[in-house]
């Protein structure tokens, strides 16, 4: 084929449609390695300065003994995995990883579980839902301190409007920080009301992307809503429950500001997890060869989760 | 009638005017006084001796500072430094102090020494030593009642000046004392803890105290003759499990579970302040401090049916608690010469009279304070001179008892105790339980912090 000025056609010439980029320009494979080695660089070495480098730092500080008050065991490796031993003996890290899970399966499950609910709730078109999902973004759109701190108001018998309630209703007032079992259970209550939102507007998303013809087709053949549910939308949205999951999941176990404000790990050791204790170790303590020791089974422990959960994402996926 | 208004606006060429009337009058005033006699600029050179010196200082926050605000202008139009100080929450204040005097920043010229850091920070030689300074300026120590700058003391050094000594002391309601038929405040904690249940009600609870375990258990413990370790400062062996131990932490913890509001286990300063003033504790204790928040009128309901005293006594005698917190410079200030005039001026008589009449802050360390007559107008309450207990506690306290609490490793150590005491109170170990376990981990973080004992 001849083109109007009468020239062969060429792959690599310019485009027909004006403002549209060239094709590629086929290089030899060193070069094109070089060129996507020189593109890379600039963030590689963002990457390195901002993580890679403060972790190997994080890795070598746990292999001391560094005691803020004892400037000289900064670099004392004489015995580099005194830490890591320590921690093996350590029932209170033990416990705050207990902790740590009841914490993180109880406020992954239930944000999953609200969250899909409120998603199934809203998935309708209305002036009135739209103003409702604005609404819900708020408690996740506050600052996590303001978040615990109307909570700590709430929770306090002394001036909590929720026990006030409560009375008025006859039904006990109690101590929600004062009592071990409590104490988590008003943890949870107050990082599900945070961070609910985040699945319910993916969830939302997923199933706004769902194709009508696909519901037509059900209400056609007769579905009921559970079929519905079962055999549509789960599996489009399975894959956003999946990443969620994992984000709510690696975030739980960063959770920190409700812990410090509500009940800084009490009583007891009750509603202390790993970060928590570790934060202790370092920061009030002076004890930061032993707090990075245990960050940094920490840091292999989210990582070991993360990669299971996506391997798990990965076959959901390829069965679909 | 007054001129047309635009008559009196200003032209640009009045402002040039006036500008430069102004700097030739500047040069001139600068030049007149530099010609002066030498005699005359030796006089007055002292009168701002620091001029633009920029002291920051960093406190526990309060209102204690509103009152040293107000008072900074005028500090600075006399000396010429400008003294900004930066309030933290307290818990914050411990880990900043933590992380800058261990970097020797020099963030700031004077800090806080926090009690429970002391030992810790002269020993990491994060302090500088005043001797030298109060040395060279023969100054007056004498002022300070005794108790208060034991705890600053190692060797020949002093470390810092003192500023607040919160001295353990007891609020309580007589009313409620007399409905129940007692007709004095329990002289022993025996005796309190058999009070407790005619006084204790669903409403009213006995008493509160804050949930600083470390702070309110060496009462009761040393009260029946224990103590953190065997001798402390110099043995540190840990001594949390023996008799007298489990003995005295049995009556806290049955008297904080039975007799205590719901929340105990839990409850800050604030909180047990707040409940006292509300009409739900017959009994508060803490330091004089908080336990004077009783007298504010604004904030307090029972006033009118309050008293002051003493803390109660044990089987092995009387240690009411003093927690000092003095005014210190980091080793890596570099303006030492300056911060040391801010510290004098912090801790002078002036500033502690300033806190006295504007705050009632009666916890005051200079014996020309506890006896000026507007400091007892205030303090007498109720026929109770309460700085007199003040007085006796920092008496007491200058004998030594206190210094299990100033020993280097006690920050984890009194952490863990508070780990222990929320464990106990809420029912999750038994005392023995909690106590062993305490001894076995302070055995463990003595060793971590270099201070290795026999298991």
């Amino acid at each position: 084929m001849v083109s109007p000025a009468g020239e062969a056609p060429s792959r690599h010439l310019t485009p027909a449609v004006p403002f549209m980029p060239a094709a590629p320009v086929r290089r030899s494979g060193s070069d094109h390695s070089r060129s996507l080695r020189l593109a890379l660089a600039p963030a590689l070495a963002v990457l390195t300065g901002v993580t890679i480098l403060p972790f190997i730092f994080l890795v070598a500080i746990s292999l001391t003994r560094f005691d803020l008050a004892r400037p000289e065991t900064w670099t004392d490796f004489s015995r580099p995995l005194a830490g890591y031993l320590r921690v093996a003996h350590d029932g209170r890290f033990f416990h705050s990883l207990v902790v740590q899970g009841k914490l993180s399966v109880a406020t992954v499950a239930l944000q999953l579980g609200i969250g899909l609910l409120g998603a199934l709730l809203l998935n309708v078109r209305s002036r009135f839902i739209t103003l409702l999902r604005v609404s819900l973004l708020l408690p996740m759109v506050l600052p996590p301190i303001v978040g615990a701190i109307i909570w700590k108001v709430l929770f306090e018998p002394e001036i909590s409007p929720l026990n006030w309630l409560l009375g008025l209703l006859h039904l006990p007032q109690p101590a929600w920080l004062a009592k071990p079992g409590l104490a988590l259970v008003a943890i949870v209550i107050a990082d599900v009301w945070q961070w609910f939102p985040f699945p319910l507007l993916s969830v939302l998303a997923a199933l706004q992307m769902i194709p009508i013809e696909l519901y037509d087709a059900a209400h056609v053949d007769g579905a009921t809503s559970p079929r519905v549910f079962w055999h549509i939308m789960l599996p489009y949205i399975r894959p956003t429950l999946f990443v969620v999951a994992l984000f709510r999941l690696i975030d739980s176990i960063k959770a920190f500001p409700l812990i410090y404000v509500l009940t800084e790990g009490g009583p007891g050791t009750a509603t202390e997890p790993t970060n928590y204790y570790a934060y202790l170790q370092g920061f009030s303590f002076g004890f930061i060869g032993y707090s990075s020791s245990m960050a940094f089974i920490m840091v292999v422990l989210t990582v070991a989760l993360s990669l299971a959960m996506l391997r798990s994402l990965g076959r959901t996926v390829d069965v679909e | 009638m007054a001129a047309d208004w635009r008559d009196q606006r200003m032209t640009r060429r009045d402002v040039l005017k006036g500008m430069t009337a102004s700097t030739i009058g500047g040069v001139l005033v600068a030049a007149s006084s530099n010609l002066a006699s030498p005699g005359a600029r030796a006089t007055a050179a002292p009168a701002k001796p620091f001029a633009g010196k920029t002291i920051r200082v960093m406190m526990a926050g309060g209102p204690y500072w509103d009152v040293v605000s107000k008072l900074a202008p005028a500090y600075e139009e006399k000396t010429g430094i400008k003294v900004i100080v930066e309030q933290v929450g307290f818990t914050v204040l411990q880990q900043r102090l933590e992380l800058e005097l261990s970097t020797g920043t020099g963030g700031h010229d004077v800090v806080q020494m926090v009690m429970i850091l002391i030992g810790r920070t002269i020993k990491a030689g994060w302090a500088a030593d005043l001797t030298p300074f109060i040395k060279r300026d023969q100054y007056n120590l004498a002022d300070f009642v005794p108790g208060t700058l034991k705890p600053f003391t190692q060797g020949d050094g002093l470390y810092a000046l003192p500023w607040i000594p919160d001295s353990m002391t007891v609020v309580y309601r007589k009313d409620l004392f007399e409905r129940a038929g007692v007709t004095r405040f329990p002289e022993t904690l025996d005796e309190m803890l058999a009070v407790a249940p005619k006084i204790h009600t669903k409403e009213t609870a006995f008493w509160t105290c804050e949930n600083n375990w470390h702070w309110i258990w060496p009462l009761f413990l040393q009260s029946y003759g224990g103590n953190y370790f065997s001798k402390p400062p110099d043995d540190l062996t840990p001594a949390f499990n023996t008799p007298e131990a489990v003995r005295s932490a049995q009556i806290m913890v049955e008297m904080l579970a039975k007799y205590s509001l719901p929340n105990a286990v839990n409850i800050d300063i604030a909180g047990t302040q707040a409940a006292f003033q509300q009409g739900k504790a017959a009994v508060l204790l803490g330091g004089l401090a908080v336990v004077s928040g009783a007298m504010d009128k604004t904030r307090s309901t029972v006033t009118d049916r309050i008293a002051f005293t003493r803390v109660p006594k044990g089987p092995a005698g009387f240690f009411p608690q003093l927690a000092m917190h003095g005014y210190m410079i980091p080793a890596g200030s570099k303006q030492k010469e300056v911060a040391w005039e801010v510290i004098k001026w912090l801790a002078s008589r002036e500033v502690e009279m300033a806190t006295v009449e504007d705050l009632n802050q009666l916890a005051q360390c200079r014996y020309s304070v506890l006896r000026d007559p507007k400091t007892r107008q205030r303090a007498i309450w109720g026929g109770v001179d309460v700085t007199k207990i003040l007085q006796e506690s920092m008496f007491r306290a200058g004998a030594g008892y206190m210094a299990y609490r100033t020993v280097p490793p006690f920050r984890p150590i009194g952490a863990r105790v508070n780990v222990a005491f929320g464990e106990m109170i809420s029912g999750q170990k038994s005392v023995k339980d909690a106590l062993e376990a305490v001894q076995r981990d302070a055995i463990d973080i003595l060793a971590q912090a270099g201070y290795p004992v026999k298991k």
